[in-house]
């Protein structure tokens, strides 16, 4: 049984389809990748899953049970726990306090919460910061401290949207770091990802998102050349062409 | 019937003044998301200025209104200048309360200055004037002003909606920083819109001791209507103060007349608390 | 207003403040000061507004919901009292505990709806429920109408909660109660549902994305918020012996509650009680020394003071200490200081 499950979920804004019938899982222990140009509706799916949007079509499970139309709260008590993609601190709080909001998810007692928090913040290094306004941190800080906020609350499946944008390539490497080291404690991973060089290396699966629909759906090597993914980000131009310069060195 | 008919006009006319009171907080919060506590304030200073106008040189109320706008125009400025414009940035509840403070020394000030003895002005063009028609009794000050409520309710939203002044102050509404891009000076258009909100509120103080006692307690539930009006009508619509000042006048009327005079304000303000409870953002709110 | 909260337990700045209450509880014991009545008076009121700043506190400072309808649950705790008294001839006590409850009840009941109004739509309509509740007062035969509660005389004494001859026994119910309620604050701040509380503030869609029901915590801070409210409100009848509603039910005390705590310092500990320290004996000693100067004076003086205040340092004169205490603290680096303060 998967542990996520999202089934012919649509979302509509009026008129405007965001997402049109969108369908994948996520299984238990897996890293999956959710990719595709911008405006394809990978941030909106994450609301819907998340519950801070109502679905205008579709059904959405978590651990077996339906959590289509929940409130954003059950969801993540649930243990699915999103970050945000416009980082969201909690500004006149500090960094460990921050943290510690998500930790009492797990943790009423709280020595027991605080201990959580403590190393979420020494795993997330941030440590240094600590008793600083979250408000105060740099762009790279206040993502790390997203992370450690959501893991604090000890998440079944962590759904992270964008974690890497902004990030400089040795931010970027230590990140991926963290994501293994997260997946090694057991923790599912659903991650929204425009940084191709940060998905690929880690995604068992990716699920890839055109126009709000699901175009392509499979491990990142087959779906770095399938044409419909390279059609959808580089047009169907220079996909019609990469795959002739294919045929022509398949044929010589 | 004929009650029925009285009670409405009483009603109305009574509804057209709150408009003319709110349609100067209508574009302030419009403009700057500002509630002015000190609103009703200057309604009152304006009804002092006529008044005295009146009392030591029989000016009447009719000409010296514009005094009261003028004056008004130059105190909602200086309110801007000297408090208003360090709120900005902050806290949304900081305007609030710096005007709950200037509405205080401003109460407090004709307090001492004079005294809380009820003060009517006598002899003028238009007060206790009435005529007949039908079987309804006008008086004629409200009918005036009334019609003066009108002609500046549907000046401000001509300017704001037809004219380049008008075009730069709703930019500056919708969006200062990308207004300032635009090269307008957002500084002298939030000066000017505190200056004419205090206008209109001084057009309508000035007029209103023709048939209005003036004390300095007059003010706060002023205030307390024009901020229900703006906030019925919805956030930056003056039709919509217009529309919502009507009917809180009606329904005043109606609750004072077939319930009890003190239940006029539990209906007035369960309007609003019915109207926001439905439409959270007011009639026209957006 | 960012202070590290890390080690839940007891930490140094409690001891400070129970110092405190101990020489507070010592003052009575100065001749000096119990023979001045005025100023047993203005300790007294300082310490009932300071309770009542920390109860609005509650809601209006951690929980960043303005509400200007305290006065309402100020109001039906003392009539709650009043009418244990007056009309049923009873101990106050049974009239405080439904007092409290029943301000509980009304906050519950008309904040629901309320919380789903946003910025100024949602202060205007505490506005208009005071409005509404004053005039309702006004009107009802039961709770004595415009003419409000009259306190016969009864026995002195705790049971009663009734001095006539001395203040000193006001005195330790108001230190009491300021002790109750800034305990129960000092708790809730560094327990789970403080931290909750203080996120749906910050960031209420995110607190919620992290599991907190934000309907429920703003409900139950609301309740508690006017719960205290109401024991405040108890305290105050039996110390006027008289209540209208004019007196409770009105706009200018539901701003009282609201301005000592801003001016104070809002989300603050210590906010609420700095508010009440210095506005209090202002109101007091302006009232007494110029009251009689012909009509408010004092309350220019105030006016100004607030506009000041408020335009110079949102934070409130917790913030102007903040500010101070880092420059003493580390003149060097003033500016760039990466101490937090505490408060």
């Amino acid at each position: 049984m998967a542990l996520l499950e999202v089934r012919d979920v649509t979302k509509k804004f009026g008129e405007l389809v965001a997402n049109d019938r969108v369908s994948f899982t996520v299984d238990a222990g897996e890293i999956v990748g959710l990719i595709g140009p911008n405006g394809a509706g990978k941030t909106t799916l994450f609301n819907c899953v998340s519950g801070l949007y109502p679905v205008t079509a579709g059904r959405i499970f978590f651990g077996g049970a339906e959590v289509t139309g929940l409130p954003s709260y059950r969801i993540a008590r649930m243990g699915a726990v999103r970050t945000f993609q416009v980082v969201r601190p909690l500004k006149d709080m500090t960094v460990f306090d921050n943290v510690l909001v998500g930790a009492f998810l797990h943790g009423a007692g709280g020595a027991q919460a605080r201990e959580a928090a403590e190393s979420c913040i020494e795993l997330c290094g941030l440590a240094e910061y600590a008793d600083k306004s979250a408000g105060d941190l740099p762009i790279g800080g206040k993502k790390r401290l997203e992370l450690a906020r959501a893991l604090a609350t000890r998440p079944k499946l962590l759904m992270l949207d964008e974690v890497m944008a902004g990030l400089t390539s040795t931010e970027v490497k230590a990140a991926l770091e963290l994501i293994r080291h997260i997946r090694e404690k057991g923790i599912t991973l659903l991650i929204v990802e425009h940084v191709m060089e940060a998905i690929m290396p880690i995604a068992d699966r990716v699920v890839v998102l055109d126009g709000g629909i699901n175009i392509a759906e499979g491990p990142p090597d087959r779906i770095i050349d399938d044409e419909r993914v390279i059609s959808a980000y580089l047009g169907a131009k220079f996909s019609r062409r990469l795959q002739a310069k294919r045929e022509e060195r398949t044929n010589a | 019937m004929d009650t029925l008919l009285q009670v409405l006009l009483d009603g109305i006319l009574n509804g057209m003044l709150y408009a003319l009171v709110a349609v100067g907080l209508c574009l302030i919060w419009g403009v700057m998301d500002v509630i002015n506590f000190a609103h009703g304030e200057y309604v009152m200073i304006a009804m002092y200025v006529t008044y005295w106008l009146g009392f030591l040189a029989n000016v009447d109320p009719l000409i010296s209104m514009f005094a009261g706008g003028l004056f008004i125009f130059i105190l909602g400025a200086l309110t801007y200048r000297l408090i208003i414009k360090y709120t900005i940035g902050k806290p949304p509840l900081s305007a609030l309360l710096a005007t709950f403070g200037l509405a205080m020394l401003l109460k407090n000030l004709c307090l001492n200055q004079f005294t809380p003895n009820f003060r009517i002005l006598s002899n003028t063009w238009l007060g206790d004037k009435t005529f007949q028609l039908g079987a309804l009794i006008v008086p004629v000050p409200q009918l005036v002003t009334a019609l003066v409520a009108l002609v500046v309710v549907g000046l401000t939203f001509y300017v704001v909606r037809s004219t380049r002044c008008g075009w730069a102050i709703q930019a500056t509404a919708m969006d200062k920083e990308a207004a300032e891009l635009m090269g307008i000076n957002t500084e002298r258009i939030y000066l000017l819109v505190f200056g004419i909100g205090g206008a209109t509120v001084g057009l309508a103080g000035g007029i209103m001791p023709t048939y209005l006692a003036v004390h300095p307690e007059v003010g706060t539930m002023f205030s307390l209507i024009a901020f229900i009006c703006v906030a019925m009508g919805g956030f930056g619509s003056i039709p919509g103060a217009l529309v919502a000042a009507i009917l809180i006048g009606v329904v005043e009327a109606l609750g004072g007349y077939y319930i009890a005079p003190v239940f006029k304000y539990v209906a007035v303000f369960g309007l609003y608390l019915a109207v926001v409870f439905l439409r959270p953002k007011g009639i026209f709110g957006w | 207003m960012v202070t590290p909260m890390h080690h839940g337990a007891l930490k140094r700045k409690d001891l400070f403040w129970l110092a405190l209450v101990a020489l507070m509880a010592l003052v009575p014991a100065v001749s000096v000061i119990t023979a001045n009545s005025f100023l047993m008076h203005v300790l007294i009121l300082i310490l009932l507004f300071a309770s009542m700043a920390q109860a609005w506190n509650i809601i209006g400072g951690y929980g960043g919901q303005t509400s200007f309808g305290h006065s309402v649950f100020f109001g039906i705790g003392a009539y709650g009292a009043g009418m244990a008294v007056v009309t049923y001839g009873l101990s106050p006590w049974p009239g405080i505990g439904v007092g409290m409850l029943a301000a509980a009840a009304v906050a519950v009941l008309i904040s629901y709806p309320c919380f789903k109004l946003s910025g100024h739509y949602f202060a205007i309509a505490t506005f208009a429920i005071v409005e509404i509740f004053n005039r309702l007062f006004l009107v009802w035969y039961w709770v004595g109408g415009a003419l409000g509660l009259d306190y016969p005389m009864v026995e002195e004494g705790l049971a009663n909660l009734m001095w006539y001859d001395s203040k000193t026994g006001y005195y330790y119910c108001a230190l009491v109660l300021f002790a109750l309620i800034f305990g129960i604050v000092r708790f809730l701040e560094g327990h789970r549902f403080g931290y909750y509380l203080r996120a749906v503030r910050e960031g209420q869609e995110t607190a919620e994305s992290l599991g907190v029901n934000s309907t429920a915590v703003k409900l139950t801070a609301m309740a508690l918020s006017a719960a205290l409210a109401g024991l405040c409100g108890a305290f105050f009848v039996q110390y006027n012996l008289r209540v209208d509603p004019g007196m409770v039910m009105s706009l200018d005390m539901s701003m009282k509650f609201v301005l000592v705590t801003i001016l104070g310092g809002a989300g603050t500990l210590a906010g609420p009680l700095l508010g009440a320290a210095v506005l209090i004996p202002l109101q007091e000693y302006t009232r007494a020394l110029w009251g009689g100067l012909g009509g408010g004076v004092d309350l220019i003086v105030f006016g100004v003071l607030i506009i000041v205040i408020v335009v110079k340092q949102p934070a409130g004169i917790s913030g102007i200490v903040r500010d101070i205490a880092k420059r003493f603290r580390r003149p060097a680096d003033a500016k760039g200081g990466t101490s937090v303060g505490t408060a």
